[in-house]
């Protein structure tokens, strides 16, 4: 076939149309589509068909008078017309049509292959020149009644089937309105809403609900816009991936939950559950729907559960006792993680124990009777339990059963009571002890007062030999003053008036000095601390006071000697006093050796005299204010050196052997916070 | 061997005065003494001298007193302060107010003199 058989159809019902030219160019045939009898006539002047079919009632020219003018027109009447109709169809309908001179009348609906046959045999009837259609030769006035009658027939069928449509039409609108009402009660009910969603333009249509759940007016939440603008922060992205996850096919429907800011500006909890409902693939325009609920009591719901599961859970994990259930086989349920580490294993470890495993002093039959029988008044016993490394425990057991999801669990509080046992038995062995002890410090507490008395004995005397001191020092002055003058006055010759002023001189000078020993004793010293090398200073008070005739003087200092942190001038006092102290041991002769070295508790500097000694019962006095055994001195240069040495953080340590000498050493705190105590 | 600087000596003990006023003038020194506060301001307010040398323990005014007293008649009088206590809270005020040394006793003679001498210098040269 070079060209192609064209077929003019004429129909007023576009569905018809559509039907009839999906079936016939599927089979190949070329169509003109008309809607109207004037219409189809000016379609086929202009490009004449190969066949016409034609629907009877239409608008404009309807398919009688069509048929009758097709057939009268000289160009128009060889070419076949068939009628196509179902509506009202009377069999005096197709009498007529086929008195009116059409090829065929084929009757709604016809199955496509029988219509298409019939098709086919007229076009073929058509090009051998067999087929039969002629113009009617009725009468004009026979073809008018029978026009009208036809007509009119039809008219009242459509008449009926307009009353019918009519009819479902007010049932269909009684039911949706019935349908609307359910779902409206329905969505209230629920506390749900619907949208409705247009994409990509993401325009959105809100059901009035919503703008009401979240105490809005309708013009206030009517826009995607809106609905952004209201949604928590945190929780948009996770509705841009439930949308994408669905438009995707990754999940079936589009689901999600949501915080959305209420008008009173606090925030409620939404689901929205959606489905695509329409979709063109060709346009990519989509249609969403779906409902939104307000799930804020089910979420503060959820959450207090929630939270009350996180509260049991961190009440039995921060036990200060281990808790462990027990199954009635006697394996362990669940154990806390105080109950693990008083046994040394982890969780995991202990979940797959048995009571037998820790409890080994009582035999395993008798253990799981004792399971078996726990009742829910419980029970309450001391026992000891086995840690994985082997070390015994003594446990104090709580237990209690009860029912929980069907089966009975035994509940054991248990608490490590081995630090109490031994607590006890230490105080039993301490009481045992006491006696010994109270008399030890009865006599601590005596040195104690002793050394109370003999302090406050030398704050009075101290205060007494300050003001003393003081009222010394006047007519002191006077003295000196006047052997000043004295001297002054002596005729150069007057030796030996000369020498006795010199005396008295001296002497003054010797009394001033007693006094400010007694003052520097009375005082209570202020200490400026600094760091203090004691080499450097042995070595200055060593040039301020010369070693007397005879004595031989040897210094060592360690190489590793850190400096004292003391006061200096303090430092230089004690030492003074000490190297004076020595060089009066030794009259005659001896030697002097002081040492410098670096000990665990301090710098230690030792004096070490080769004179008289002390004798062992003079040893406790002579840090005594006032004590000496001396000729000369009042007896404070000891006592001085040791309240200064006290006084800086130190002491002073004593070892002496009558007739071989004597060691004083001065133990200082090392600079910089070395010591080791 | 005289000179022409006059030196007050202040102190209660007369015995004291009078020593201090034999060491002076045996350095040829014109010395006046008074036994008390009030004696020494009522002869700085009297006579012109070139020093005031004041205990600082005495009764009814004591030495700090006469130095704030004198301060406000004779704001340039050099003024030394002698005192047998020496860690009293008076001499850290005598040195505030304005005394140039303060002498602790029994005094060191020479060194005295050498300050009194050293103070009479600077004073004529200002």
């Amino acid at each position: 076939m070079d060209k192609k058989v064209n077929i003019l159809i004429v129909d007023d019902n576009e569905q018809n149309l559509y039907l009839l030219k999906v079936l016939l160019e599927g089979n190949g045939y070329a169509l003109t589509l008309c809607r109207n009898g004037n219409e189809a006539l000016e379609a086929a002047r202009l490009n004449p068909p190969d066949l016409i079919i034609s629907d009877i009632l239409m608008p404009g020219l309807d398919g009688f008078a069509l048929c009758r003018q097709w057939l009268s027109d000289e160009k128009f009447k060889k070419i076949p017309f068939v009628f196509y109709t179902a509506t009202y169809t009377d069999p005096k309908d197709e009498s007529f049509s086929l008195d009116l001179g059409a090829a065929r009348f084929i009757r709604k609906p016809q199955e496509p292959e029988k219509f298409i046959a019939i098709i086919k045999e007229v076009l073929n009837e058509y090009q051998a020149g067999t087929l039969k259609q002629s113009p009617s030769d009725l009468k004009e006035e026979i073809f008018y009644k029978q026009y009208n009658e036809s007509l009119i027939r039809k008219m009242e069928d459509k008449l009926l089937e307009l009353e019918k449509a009519n009819q479902q039409l007010e049932e269909l609108n009684q039911s949706s309105k019935t349908l609307t009402y359910r779902i409206e009660a329905g969505l209230r009910a629920g506390n749900l809403a619907w949208w409705d969603m247009e994409l990509p333009s993401g325009k959105v249509t809100f059901d009035n609900r919503k703008a009401e759940m979240l105490g809005y007016s309708p013009d206030e939440f009517s826009t995607y816009e809106d609905f952004t603008k209201l949604l928590h922060p945190e929780d948009h992205p996770k509705i841009m991936q439930a949308m994408q996850d669905h438009l995707d096919g990754k999940a079936e429907v589009y689901e999600v939950e949501y915080r959305i800011k209420t008008n009173s500006g606090s925030y409620k909890w939404f689901r929205d559950i959606g489905a695509i409902t329409e979709k063109n693939a060709a346009t990519g325009q989509m249609r969403v729907i779906g409902i939104v609920e307000d799930i804020s009591k089910h979420k503060e719901a959820e959450q207090k559960l929630f939270d009350e599961a996180l509260r049991h859970r961190n009440l039995m994990d921060q036990s200060r006792d281990g808790i462990v259930i027990l199954d009635q086989r006697g394996g362990v349920y669940e154990a806390n993680q105080r109950f693990a580490d008083m046994l040394g294993y982890s969780r995991e470890e202990i979940a797959k124990l048995h009571l037998w495993d820790w409890d080994y002093q009582i035999p395993k039959s008798k253990l799981l009777q004792m399971v078996r029988s726990v009742d829910e008044k419980g029970d309450h016993f001391e026992t000891q339990h086995k840690r994985k490394d082997g070390g015994i425990l003594d446990i104090e057991i709580s237990t209690n059963a009860a029912v929980f999801a069907g089966q009975k669990l035994i509940f054991c509080v248990c608490r490590d009571i081995t630090e109490r046992k031994r607590t006890a038995q230490a105080l039993e062995e301490y009481s045992n002890h006491l006696e010994e002890l109270v008399e030890e410090r009865t006599r601590a507490l005596e040195q104690a007062q002793q050394e109370l008395i003999t302090k406050e004995k030398l704050a009075t005397m101290g205060q007494l030999a300050g003001s003393v001191g003081h009222e010394l020092r006047n007519p002191l002055g006077v003295i000196n003053n006047a052997v000043y003058i004295l001297e002054a006055s002596l005729p150069a010759e007057n030796k030996k008036a000369r020498e006795f002023a010199q005396m008295i001189a001296s002497q003054v000078k010797k009394s001033n000095r007693i006094i400010s020993d007694l003052l520097a004793f009375a005082k209570e010293p202020e200490t400026s601390k600094s760091v203090v090398d004691i080499a450097h200073l042995v070595k200055q008070v060593l040039q301020n006071l010369p070693p007397p005739q005879g004595v031989d003087v040897k210094t060592s200092f360690a190489r590793n000697l850190p400096p004292a942190y003391a006061d200096a001038q303090h430092v230089e006092q004690i030492l003074t006093n000490l190297i004076s102290n020595a060089y009066q041991a030794m009259p005659h002769a001896g030697t002097l050796q002081i040492q410098g070295k670096k000990e665990k508790d301090g710098v230690h500097i030792a004096i070490k005299d080769s004179g008289v000694g002390i004798q062992p019962e003079n040893m406790p006095k002579i840090f005594t204010p006032l004590y000496t055994t001396k000729a000369t001195g009042i007896g404070l240069g000891l006592p001085i050196a040791k309240k200064l040495a006290e006084t800086n953080g130190g002491r002073i340590k004593v070892e002496s052997i009558p007739n071989q000498g004597s060691t004083f050493t001065l133990i200082l705190p090392m600079a910089g916070g070395q010591n080791d105590q | 061997m005289t000179n022409r600087h006059r030196l007050l000596v202040v102190d209660d003990d007369p015995l004291n005065t009078l020593t201090l006023s034999e060491i002076f003038s045996l350095k040829g020194y014109q010395v006046d003494t008074a036994n008390s506060g009030p004696d020494a301001l009522e002869k700085v307010r009297n006579q012109d001298y070139s020093c005031v040398l004041s205990d600082i323990k005495m009764d009814k005014m004591n030495g700090v007193e006469l130095l704030i007293a004198v301060r406000a008649i004779k704001p340039s009088l050099p003024f030394i302060l002698m005192t047998a206590y020496s860690d009293d809270d008076l001499i850290l005020q005598g040195i505030r107010e304005g005394a140039l040394i303060t002498l602790i006793k029994p005094l060191d003679i020479e060194r005295l003199l050498g300050h009194v001498a050293r103070i009479l210098k600077i004073d004529a040269l200002n």
